[in-house]
């Protein structure tokens, strides 16, 4: 591996530039003026300009809808990271009748698909009106995730040593004790590692925001840019620009969370 | 592990009262929702008046519609898109991994990882657009005739929507192989190194078994996705077009409930996915199997 690695080197190379090849075409075309990118959809030079960021701040909805996701992801992140370090810690510490049943259930709930289960969704949330709401669209979101944040969760409670445990039961501290004094500062690389991957996933999330929020008047950041392009079916540099607004969060979230991102965090649910 | 010892199977437990909650947003938002679909698979229903029973009906028009055909198909390439989506970051993350900066270059291969698939869709309309960079590109070198109709040509969506794919999925299958290189003991490679086995043999022979874990968790993955998690990439890129080039079922669902009154035909196409997801949790585990006895022989 340490001779004639410019095989290597080249598949890298052409991986890196293909890589980050159409993120920099996409800022660029987002720091245009609209008609001259019509005129030459190709042309990388010409004038720099801030003001596409400024149309969809202002004018174009996109602080709203940042506003929206922000509100129906925290609702459904939290949701989903509560119920998945609950279940996940009596699925890892006890034995109980529904232990099966429990799991069975989770890991279900994990293949099937949003799409499937839209139509029943959509008239539980109208029976209860429930529907249009960001808050009950993150209760939903909450409960779609949680199921592969359960998994998660279980896999790292039962890497803990029963120890500890066995130590608070010794101590007299009981279950909803042991839950929040052991379990959960323990815990907190994990949580935070299921936190910030359901935020990604629900901020990225397109059909239940599309067809549970039926009235389009509070769009999340999906459905903006969705809206966006498809006005602007070809991508102008206003979609280009919507597109760079709506990720600043998530990626924000991935610079400030990448501490306790860890790959080995993840490798936990790979094990055979 | 040790940890479920003591308290077997008793009738009541503390750990009951934990996964409760779960439990019942579950059932009441997840499993509730699919018994209706069943039961609305097998009626005419618009939504407003009450669902009238029509048996099969739904899934004998599904049976007649040409369409249909071409939205299965559609969803069997997208599994065959597994293997380029699998194999590509396999063997990026060996030729990575004893780079001097692997961990730097891990990191911007990552980056697509983190941007919304609907944001992903965008961006490729832009850069393939037809007068776009890339096709302005082949055009300018005199190889224009390579340059493709990418979301226009219905023989050659798909693969675009492949490639595209695979652009997005690259780093986290990168990041995934690179945690189980790490595994693989240092003196086992230098071993092999010593007997003079040389880089196809190196991976055929090491690190493909390796990481099968790996493999075998990245492919139920992505598999799982195409029939799961494909919408708002089909909605970004082709919004399943042209005609039905691009169409996965999850976005014929969509599709057939944004025309409005068809809701019974839509619940039809769910339980066809339900039975796709079936089919490839069974054809996984099956394999799984078969590879367990061959290596017990």
């Amino acid at each position: 591996m340490t001779k004639n690695n410019w095989f290597e080197t080249a598949i890298v190379a052409v991986a890196l530039v293909v890589v980050l090849g159409p993120i920099l075409w996409v800022v660029r075309v987002a720091l245009k003026p609209t008609a001259e990118y019509v005129g030459e959809p190709a042309n990388f030079g010409g004038t720099w300009t801030f003001e596409n960021l400024t149309t969809v701040w202002v004018t174009g909805g996109m602080a709203q809808a940042i506003l929206h996701s922000t509100i129906t992801v925290g609702v459904g992140a939290t949701l989903a990271v509560a119920l998945a370090a609950c279940t996940g810690f009596a699925l890892a510490r006890y034995q109980f009748m529904g232990h099966r049943l429990t799991i069975a259930l989770t890991t279900g709930a994990m293949f099937l698909p949003a799409a499937a289960l839209v139509i029943p969704m959509f008239e539980l949330l109208q029976v209860w009106g429930m529907l249009d709401s960001l808050v009950w669209l993150g209760v939903v979101y909450g409960v779609m995730f949680s199921a592969w944040a359960t998994v998660f969760m279980r896999s790292f409670f039962s890497q803990l040593p029963s120890e500890v445990f066995e130590a608070g039961d010794v101590d007299g501290a009981g279950p909803i004790r042991q839950f929040f004094s052991i379990a959960l500062p323990m815990a907190r690389p994990a949580l935070a590692t299921a936190f910030i991957l359901t935020c990604f996933l629900q901020w990225s999330e397109l059909l239940l925001a599309l067809l549970l929020l039926p009235s389009g008047d509070t769009p999340t950041v999906a459905v903006a840019i969705a809206q966006f392009s498809s006005q602007f079916r070809t991508g102008g540099p206003l979609t280009a620009a919507a597109m760079l607004v709506g990720t600043a969060p998530v990626l924000l979230l991935f610079v400030v969370g990448q501490r306790w991102l860890q790959a080995g965090a993840i490798s936990g649910a790979v094990k055979d | 592990m040790a940890a479920k010892t003591r308290t077997r199977s008793k009738v009541t437990s503390p750990g009951q009262a934990f996964v409760l909650p779960q439990l019942l947003l579950i059932l009441a938002f997840i499993f509730w929702p699919l018994c209706a679909v069943l039961y609305y698979s097998t009626t005419q229903y618009d939504g407003l008046s009450e669902p009238i029973n029509v048996g099969l009906d739904n899934f004998i028009f599904l049976a007649t519609w040409p369409d249909f055909y071409r939205i299965l198909l559609n969803n069997l390439l997208l599994v065959g898109g597994v293997v380029v989506w699998v194999l590509v970051p396999f063997v990026m993350a060996i030729a990575v991994f004893p780079m001097k900066a692997a961990s730097t270059i891990r990191a911007i291969l990552y980056i697509p990882a983190m941007l919304p698939p609907i944001i992903v869709g965008g961006v490729f309309r832009i850069v393939l657009a037809d007068e776009g960079p890339v096709n302005s590109g082949l055009r300018a070198a005199g190889l224009g005739f390579l340059a493709p109709g990418w979301f226009t040509d219905p023989n050659f969506v798909l693969i675009t929507v492949v490639v595209v794919i695979g652009w997005a999925t690259l780093g986290s299958g990168v990041l995934f192989y690179s945690t189980g290189l790490a595994a693989i003991s240092p003196s086992f490679i230098e071993a092999a190194q010593l007997d003079g086995v040389n880089r196809w043999q190196m991976i055929w022979h090491i690190y493909r078994p390796a990481l099968r874990p790996i493999t075998r968790f990245w492919i139920l993955l992505l598999t799982i996705s195409t029939v799961t998690g494909f919408f708002p990439w089909i909605y970004g890129l082709t919004q399943g077009g042209p005609g039905v080039a691009s169409t996965t079922l999850d976005y014929a669902i969509y599709a057939t409930l944004n025309q409005g009154s068809t809701l019974g035909r839509g619940a039809a196409i769910a339980v066809v996915s339900l039975v796709f997801i079936a089919l490839i949790v069974l054809i996984q585990a099956g394999m799984r199997r078969i590879r367990k006895t061959e290596e017990w022989n």
